[in-house]
């Protein structure tokens, strides 16, 4: 049976074709975007989900940059049961690089909404931003992400900022600013070279690598430099990074904090991992939306390829009737035309869509599209329910020739 | 073998009543070879698909080997095509997607092609002088061997009746000549039924039973040889 509805396609090449190019491109819409989606929530919320520590800012701030505490907040903070570390940071987004203009948040903005998705995307992504530490306090915590990530000597990856550093221009950057931002020979920044942060010089101390989209486009220097770099007063703090005492107190300690400093937010850092995810499954609703319309166009393309093809087979259905086939033969038949074109638009969706992430990400540095199997058994499900679906009217069609429809369309 | 008591056939088409067949009875014996013939419109054909069970007649009974098809369910009636039945059409009705052998293959592709079965199908082919052309598509076949493929198609199934419809109607005179010998042959080597549709007397020997239709009446019985054919 399977080989004789194999026939059936490939005796129409022309119209076979269009229809699995019809369903193609819905399932290639599909696997795009949801691996564009599962890239970014996968970049954004490993690294973040790791964190153990709290971060304290602005009520209603959405992101550290964007955040504000008053300079007593910290001493507020530190007498509060529980609280072991209350590092102070500042985070701005960084003026121009290497003279290059920076990509600031407005103008990553602007890009999103008016340049071509793929510059928009690359502004997004190539949006440095500037964190000042409190480097005596950020030494006491057990685990310093960035500090963590320092790459080893072996491979040029320095130290991280320590004691000497206060008040000097000396910054630890990641290994993708190092590539980004190279020297005028082309080659990556390294350890003893300088960078240039708006228009001064900074001597990279320290090379280091998370593998996270965020941790990885952020400059690190000491906060008295860092205020200084951004113009902020000399006592500014954007964040305070909270180390309890016991982690598994973590949601009690939260409490405590809100309740000791009104206006101010404390959240889990993994937290952010869990709002990305949020924004993410947002996104992807939508994103099932419109591939689904998409996928209905290609349905109903499949259903009019097969009606037509039943409509000019009456005679071989009658003559099939005659010899024996019962309507359910009929039936199946054709829903095994249907399933057959439902099976290879997926197979050629999800070959070229594999094909061209494995193209997009050799391009991609630092953020990769997410191809999983269970997207691709998804859409590989999808695609044949879709086509059976739409084959249903016209087998249902078909199965009710009769052999007299077959001797009356042969005589006329 | 096939007996037909006071079967009617009544086409309508909105108020067009049609009466092909007006109380036809009589009496085919197994083995035999039976020609239905008639000027066109006289409702022979009609009889022929009743026969077949490809339609059902108005009212009357047709029993073939001892079974009242006139009263068979619809899958009765499928296994009753597919088991019992070889029938061959006037316009061949050759599947264009399918070989010569997967032609006569097709009763059996929804249940499946065995080697054994495969095989059959190429000796079939082979005994009627298509062995060549096992593989060709029916566009690559003449007018004359579409028609002996459609023959094979017929015969695969061992039928017991074979009902041809005007199987001779798109083949010249020696092509035509040709064909009723293989169905003549087949039917005596298989001691199975025949009947053929035609319009065309040439073909009919003297021990052949004639039922000759007019009007959708059944006109005076006769056999060419012994005048006794048992038609009513």
């Amino acid at each position: 049976m399977w080989s004789f509805a194999w026939q059936n396609l490939i005796s129409r090449p022309t119209r076979t074709s269009l229809a699995v190019l019809g369903l193609t491109i819905p399932l290639l819409a599909f696997l795009g975007l949801f691996s564009l989606s599962a890239g970014i929530r996968h970049l954004m919320g490993d690294t973040l989900a790791s964190m153990h520590n709290l971060m304290v800012l602005r009520e209603n701030a959405p992101a550290p940059v964007f955040s504000d505490l008053p300079p007593e907040t910290g001493g507020i903070l530190r007498k509060v049961p529980g609280v072991r570390v209350a590092a102070a940071e500042v985070w701005r987004v960084a003026p121009s690089i290497n003279g290059q203009a920076g990509t600031s948040l407005g103008a990553t903005a602007v890009g999103l909404l008016t340049k071509s998705r793929e510059q928009g995307i690359q502004s997004f992504l190539n949006m440095i931003g500037i964190e000042g530490q409190d480097i005596r306090e950020h030494a006491r915590l057990r685990h310093p992400t960035i500090a963590e990530a320092i790459l080893p000597a072996a491979r040029g990856g320095g130290r991280m900022l320590n004691e000497s550093d206060i008040g000097k221009p000396h910054v630890v950057i990641s290994t993708k600013i190092a590539r980004d931002y190279p020297n005028a020979d082309g080659s990556p920044k390294a350890v003893g070279q300088t960078i240039r942060i708006g228009t001064k010089d900074f001597t990279i101390v320290g090379l280091y690598h998370t593998g996270s989209l965020v941790l990885d486009a952020t400059i690190v220097m000491d906060i008295n430099t860092a205020r200084e770099l951004l113009a902020l007063a000399p006592r500014a703090v954007s964040t305070f990074n909270v180390e309890p005492v016991n982690a598994a107190e973590a949601d009690a300690l939260i409490e405590r904090i809100e309740r000791a400093l009104p206006g101010v937010r404390a959240q889990r850092i993994s937290q952010f991992s869990l709002t990305v995810g949020s924004v993410m499954e947002r996104l992807n609703l939508f994103l099932l939306m419109a591939v689904a319309l998409a996928g209905l166009v290609g349905g109903v393309g499949i259903a009019n390829t097969m009606l037509m093809s039943t409509s000019e087979r009456y005679i071989e259905f009658g003559v099939m009737r005659t010899n024996g086939w019962t309507r359910r033969n009929v039936l199946v038949l054709v829903t095994v035309e249907s399933a057959l074109l439902g099976l290879l638009s997926g197979v050629l969706g999800t070959g070229l869509a594999t094909a061209g992430v494995f193209t997009v990400n050799r391009f991609l540095h630092g953020f990769a599209l997410d191809l999983n199997p269970w997207l691709i058994a998804a859409s590989l499900a999808a695609s044949l329910g879709i086509a059976m679906l739409s084959g249903l009217y016209p087998a249902w069609k078909a199965s009710r020739m009769t052999p007299m429809d077959a001797i009356r369309h042969s005589v006329t | 073998m096939i007996e037909a008591i006071d079967v009617h056939k009544i086409f309508q088409s909105g108020e067009d009543i049609v009466e092909a067949l007006r109380g036809v009875t009589f009496h085919v014996p197994a083995g035999s070879c039976a020609f239905i013939v008639g000027p066109s419109g006289s409702g022979k054909s009609t009889l022929l698909y009743l026969l077949a069970a490809l339609d059902s007649p108005t009212s009357g009974t047709i029993r073939v080997a001892g079974q009242d098809i006139t009263a068979m369910s619809e899958s009765q009636r499928d296994d009753y095509r597919r088991n019992q039945v070889g029938f061959v059409y006037q316009s061949f009705n050759l599947i264009n997607n399918l070989s010569a052998v997967n032609n006569v293959l097709l009763p059996y592709i929804p249940t499946g092609i065995t080697p054994e079965l495969r095989s059959k199908a190429a000796d079939l082919l082979a005994e009627i002088g298509l062995g060549h052309r096992l593989k060709r598509r029916p566009a690559q076949l003449s007018g004359g061997e579409q028609q002996r493929v459609a023959i094979a198609r017929a015969l695969i199934k061992d039928p017991i009746v074979i009902y041809a419809d005007e199987p001779t109607g798109n083949l010249d005179r020696a092509g035509g000549d040709r064909i009723i010998q293989l169905l003549r042959n087949r039917q005596r080597a298989g001691n199975r039924t025949l009947v053929i549709v035609t319009h065309d007397r040439r073909f009919i020997t003297p021990e052949d039973l004639v039922l000759e239709i007019e009007d959708g009446r059944l006109k005076a019985p006769f056999s060419q040889s012994t005048d006794s054919s048992g038609a009513t």
